[in-house]
């Protein structure tokens, strides 16, 4: 019989829901309730069924190319190898039979053991001496591990705790990796007339894209746009577009996300131009602000 | 050559299981076949997920390897292999989409305010009446039937990437109140719906 709770934490666990010491404790209980396991297994089977609730979306046709050649290329690379089993050299099966023949020497020597233990009384006597003392260690540990059960209770919640930090530390530590991938740069006036003008670009290269910051630029006049541009690195790398903005007039304020019109490898400079409206392929007007 | 378009959702999910089977013995034709019978609703779940057509074919193209390669380990007693690769489809769209967002949010906090990241345009002209199937049609018809709070509920656990206290404070709603409607939910739609679908 599976109760109202054991059905909820059902349905989470479905929903991959549960997590740390609530999905550890779940995991323990399905383990030994098949009712419970085979509950979890319909819901979700149930949950799966969502999907049918999204929006119905075709992939584009190249897709299904893309997964049959990759699919064709990781079969050959995993096939097994036709090599013939290798066979055992001589050195090999004499080392086995000489282990074999030990193996019944000792056999042989400890039936006859064995059989003179059984005849031998004093023997017994101390064997029942043993297995006192043995009785007396075991109570003595019984005993010891009742004793040190609260401990144990105690160190299980500082493993508990020390897991979390452990996860928050590791997360801290992803953070740090990810930042570190990113380009930051500020951007600065050329000429004298946007001196006031800042701006700061982030740019993520894993994710192609940017958040761009400005402030006290100049709103641009009617038939011009400003047009920001992302210089790759390596010698002689042309600008490549990243889409036009424009400021509000009051401020001379905006912020945008920005996605580069080309994949970018690596990040050397941002600009930003002054360019006819509705922007250029290639800037053509003047540079207003340029990263360092 | 399986061509129940029309079939029984317990003969689709036999039919599933045995494209499985043969995919296991290396038959990529069946993994063809088994493209053409889960790629929309697979490819559009990803997509609901991460709002990105790009992120969304890579999960789609990993699932189906994965699926690929594994196909020797699908237990059919545990569940169908739909069910299968939408869980594999799930799974792998919601830890991406973490990761994006915890990337976004740094982001977010190197250049001070809204990402604005748009929507994605492949949302326009979806659900063309003919490319829906007939288990989209059954499990559309028993979603409609869920009260809207718990439609909302299940929405947001299913697609919504978030944790259970994450759903909670988006609906402003006790922590136990959502897990009573996920629960409750669930089980409804598990009545609703073909056992095998």
């Amino acid at each position: 019989m599976i109760n109202e709770h054991q059905e909820e934490l059902a349905a989470l666990e479905a929903l991959h829901l549960l997590e740390g010491e609530e999905k550890a404790r779940f995991d323990q209980e399905a383990a030994r309730n098949p009712e419970l396991l085979r509950m979890v297994d319909e819901l979700r089977a149930a949950a799966a069924a969502l999907a049918h609730v999204a929006p119905t979306i075709e992939p584009p046709s190249s897709l299904k190319e893309r997964i049959l050649t990759s699919a064709e290329s990781r079969r050959q690379a995993g096939e097994p190898s036709n090599v013939p089993k290798r066979l055992l050299s001589f050195p090999v099966l004499i080392g086995w039979s000489v282990a074999a023949c030990l193996a019944l020497t000792t056999a042989w020597a400890a039936q006859l053991y064995f059989t003179a233990f059984d005849r031998n009384a004093r023997l017994v006597a101390q064997q029942k001496l043993a297995d006192d003392e043995l009785q007396a260690a075991r109570s003595q540990i019984e005993s010891e591990r009742q004793a040190n059960s609260r401990e144990l209770e105690l160190a299980k919640q500082s493993e508990e705790e020390a897991r979390r930090e452990v996860a928050a530390l590791t997360q801290r530590m992803k953070d740090r990796d990810d930042l570190a991938q990113m380009k930051i740069a500020a951007l600065v006036s050329l000429a004298g007339d946007s001196a006031q003008a800042l701006a700061v670009a982030v740019w993520d290269p894993e994710n192609q894209r940017g958040v761009l910051s400005v402030e006290k630029l100049p709103a641009a006049l009617a038939d011009k746009d400003y047009q920001l541009w992302v210089i790759p690195t390596g010698a002689g790398s042309a600008p490549v577009s990243a889409g036009i903005f424009s400021v509000d007039p009051a401020t001379g304020a905006v912020r945008t996300a920005f996605t580069a019109r080309k994949p970018i490898q690596a990040v050397a400079k941002f600009a930003i131009s002054l360019e006819p409206k509705g922007g250029s392929i290639a800037p053509v007007g003047k540079i207003v602000l340029v990263s360092q | 050559m399986i061509t129940a378009e029309r079939s029984s959702p317990d003969n689709r999910a036999f039919e599933d299981a045995d494209l499985i089977r043969r995919m296991a013995s290396g038959d990529k034709g069946a993994l063809a076949q088994l493209y053409d019978r889960f790629n929309r609703p697979i490819y559009s779940t990803a997509l609901l997920i991460l709002r990105d057509a790009n992120e969304a074919q890579d999960i789609v193209h990993d699932v189906f390897l994965v699926l690929w390669e594994k196909a020797d380990r699908f237990e059919a007693s545990r569940g169908t292999a739909f069910s299968w690769a939408v869980t594999l489809t799930r799974n792998r769209s919601i830890d991406r989409l973490r990761k994006l967002r915890r990337r976004a949010t740094l982001l977010e906090q190197a250049a001070p305010a809204d990402l604005g990241y748009e929507q994605n345009p492949a949302w326009a002209g979806a659900d063309d009446h003919a490319s829906i199937g007939d288990d989209a049609r059954v499990v559309r018809t028993a979603f409609a039937t869920l009260p809207d709070d718990q439609k909302k509920a299940l929405e947001l656990a299913f697609f919504g990437g978030l944790t259970q206290q994450q759903i909670a404070e988006r609906l402003s709603e006790p922590l136990g109140t959502v897990k009573a409607r996920i629960r409750r939910g669930l089980l409804k739609l598990r009545e609703y719906l073909p056992q095998r679908l």
